[in-house]
């Protein structure tokens, strides 16, 4: 359980970044942004979630979905 | 009969997916229906940047960021719970659910004030395509959140009433399952509208 | 059979399938009313011939689910119906009602028969599916409700599933959203709004529900599998189909004065209607692949697969085909909606009732499956049937993928008749493959009475 409260923290500081990067220069934003959000998501599936210690042929399905609307998301951010 | 199926099941053991497999194909089912959403929004602002960005201005940031500590915090409480039931303390895990429910609870009412306060100044999901974004995904999300906190509360009073043991207790998993869905889409959805522009 | 009173689903599906045979006989008129337009005018004019077949369908289909539900939630519940009599006399005023509709019809102008039947009182009639006449309206009413007593007592007392809840939850969504069809606002936009609850929630929404009850219980029964595996089915599948399909609505509402933020919403959900269909199909190819004995009555089994393939292709993906909202702005009305509504009408409805009776009726008639020639004789018209839908589907696509090229994409777009003279050929094709699938209707009816040893488990 000590493992699961240090992510918990470690969540709570990166949404708490996440929300001050808001106010700072655009062109580091989006990929700050992106990478804290990925790294957040990515957390909640092994350790919450505990995907990370299961079995299944269907575990990679969440990570999966993960990466695409993340990468889909910084995709369009190159579009403009 | 395999040998496996025949040995103790012990802790290290590796699992299948948590809770009832049931559960997970309709996970699938609603990250996909997010997902997709997502993608929508992220391409629909890619085509009109300006509108989205000054739209996002109005939203309030600082409550989409509280909602978020909301949901992880309620998250992890809930990987508490499972782990109290893992060691049969079914009071204990039942009291962690219900702290979950709460931070829940308290996402409703921000969310709503939220909502409130857009409503108060003429904004509705016909506004612009923005809006239409975020009344429509939010409220799709808030759903979701009744949805876990219904499942939850359900999962919580057969724990009370020591409905699950250690040895049995794929109900509190998957219900658990379902609600750090539901925090993990608020985890993408909050940074992709509240913030990133 | 279980329950004495579960014999009273006999005379419902005795009904349906005539009714079935009626609609088949107007389909083929108007069939050919496409490309030889005055064919059996004015006795009976295009727009009548097409009100009876739709109507007809309905009608049956509505049949063949009340008989399924009085055969299944007698068994389901472990007891016997709460009122066999009531559920006898229903059967004939609805039987009497419908057949006077349809006499109303054809006898009597529209226009007459409206002021005929009080529709000056509440005005309901005149709208696409629900031409109906107002004291019918209100017989489907009686009809549901007096059902919806009879089986919610019947589950009540008795043993409670997955299956007959699901049933039994279908049958009141499918009452309580009938009841739109007497709310008939002055405004356009607010009519069509209102009547996609009715035709949409209907078909896409709640008949799901009765349409997975059905498969399931039928599945349970051919296949052994046990009933926690099917009910944890069952389950996942109607939760998908509700969220698809209620928010899926929005696929109706692109382009009649509603919201814009419809296009998104419709699109998007309507998207994932496929799944629950496609899970549908998964789910009743793994259930008869861990099958725990042979049924012997291996034609209950073909239909049951075939539901499950023709649905998923039907209402799935045909559906998907035309409801993203660009391509729905140039497919709209055209012949692809005409295709999609004849694959997943037969995939989906036609063929589950078709199963239930499938498995059903020998069972009402005093034995456990039919004799092997019987059996052979419906897999036959099952598949003449199928297949002639299969290829009624994609003339009629071809149809319409050149109709909206003609009309609305081509650089001198064509008018709506000239073009429909371009496409004649795909008409007629498609009225010749409607004779192969009267052919397999009629040898579906003769396998009713043919003889023969009762075919036994293996």
């Amino acid at each position: 359980m000590k493992l699961a409260t240090a992510l918990w923290v470690f969540l709570l500081i990166l949404t708490a970044l996440t929300t001050q990067a808001a106010v700072v220069a655009a062109g580091f934003l989006v990929p700050f942004v992106l990478v804290t959000t990925y790294i957040k998501g990515q957390v909640v599936i092994d350790h919450f979630m505990g995907l990370r210690h299961a079995t299944s042929r269907l575990r990679w399905i969440v990570p999966a979905w993960l990466l695409v609307v993340i990468g889909g998301i910084a995709y369009t951010f190159t579009l403009s | 009969m395999t040998i496996a199926a025949t040995l103790p099941a012990s802790p290290d053991q590796p699992r299948t997916l948590p809770g009832d497999l049931a559960i997970w194909f309709f996970i699938f089912a609603e990250l996909l229906v997010f997902g997709v959403f997502f993608l929508a929004y992220a391409f629909a602002r890619a085509r009109n940047v300006e509108l989205f960005d000054a739209s996002q201005l109005q939203l309030d940031r600082i409550s989409g960021a509280i909602n978020t500590a909301l949901l992880i915090s309620s998250s992890y409480f809930v990987v508490r719970a499972v782990d109290r039931i893992r060691h049969g303390a079914s009071r204990a895990c039942a009291g962690w659910l219900v702290a979950a429910m709460a931070l829940g609870g308290a996402f409703l009412v921000l969310k709503l004030t939220e909502f409130a306060g857009k409503f108060a100044a003429g904004i509705t999901m016909s506004t612009n395509t923005f809006f239409m974004f975020y009344i429509g995904l939010g409220f799709f999300h808030f759903m979701h959140v009744v949805l876990g906190m219904i499942i939850l509360g359900w999962v919580a009073h057969k724990a009370w009433r020591g409905g699950y043991s250690a040895a049995d207790h794929a109900g509190v998993e998957t219900g658990a399952s379902y609600w750090h869905m539901v925090d993990l889409v608020w985890i993408v959805l909050f940074p992709l509208i509240y913030v990133m522009h | 059979m279980k329950y004495q009173s579960q014999a009273v689903a006999k005379p419902y599906f005795i009904a349906a399938i005539g009714l079935f045979l009626g609609q088949i006989l107007f389909g083929l008129i108007m069939g050919l009313q496409y490309v030889v337009g005055d064919y059996l005018f004015p006795a009976i004019p295009f727009n009548v011939a097409r009100m009876v077949h739709t109507n007809l369908l309905i009608v049956w289909l509505l049949f063949g689910f009340m008989g399924a539900a009085y055969y299944l939630i007698p068994e389901e519940s472990e007891r016997e119906l709460y009122s066999p009599k009531l559920a006898l006399a229903m059967f004939w005023i609805f039987l009497v009602a419908g057949a006077a509709t349809i006499l109303g019809y054809l006898l009597v102008p529209y226009a007459t028969l409206a002021e005929m039947t009080g529709n000056d009182i509440l005005a309901t009639m005149g709208r696409e599916f629900l031409e109906q006449p107002l004291p019918t309206k209100v017989g489907i009413v009686i009809v549901a409700l007096a059902m919806l007593f009879n089986l919610s007592m019947t589950v009540l007392k008795g043993r409670k599933t997955a299956i007959n809840l699901v049933m039994l939850l279908g049958l009141w969504g499918l009452a309580i959203f009938f009841l739109f069809s007497f709310y008939n606002p002055a405004n356009l936009v607010k009519d069509k709004f209102y009547w996609w609850w009715v035709v949409h929630l209907w078909v896409e929404g709640v008949w799901e529900l009765i349409m997975g009850a059905m498969l399931a219980f039928v599945l349970i029964k051919v296949t052994g599998v046990d009933r926690e595996v099917i009910e944890k089915w069952l389950y996942i599948i109607i939760a998908m189909a509700l969220i698809s399909g209620l928010i899926g609505t929005g696929h109706h509402y692109y382009w009649i004065g509603t919201p814009e933020y419809w296009q998104w919403w419709g699109s998007v959900f309507s998207a994932m209607e496929p799944i629950p269909f496609f899970m549908m199909t998964l789910f009743a190819f793994n259930m008869v692949n861990r099958r725990r004995r042979e049924h012997p009555n291996q034609a209950a089994v073909l239909w049951a697969l075939g539901t499950g393939v023709m649905a998923f292709l039907g209402a799935g993906v045909w559906g998907f085909l035309h409801t993203l909202a660009p391509v729905n702005f140039y497919t709209h009305g055209s012949q692809i909606t005409a295709a999609h509504g004849h694959m997943a009408f037969y995939g989906a409805y036609a063929m589950v009732v078709l199963t239930m009776i499938s498995y059903t009726m020998p069972i009402l008639r005093g034995r456990e499956a039919n004799s092997r020639k019987a059996q052979v004789m419906e897999m036959w018209a099952f598949w003449l049937m199928t297949i002639a839908m299969v290829f009624i589907t994609l003339f009629l696509t071809a149809a319409g993928i050149l109709q909206i090229w003609l009309q609305r994409i081509a650089a001198e777009p064509m008018g709506f008749m000239a073009a429909q003279d371009q496409v004649a050929l795909f008409y007629w094709m498609r009225e010749i493959t409607g004779l192969v699938f009267f052919t397999g209707l009629t040898l579906y009816i003769v396998s009713f009475f043919v003889k023969g040893e009762e075919a036994r488990a293996s």
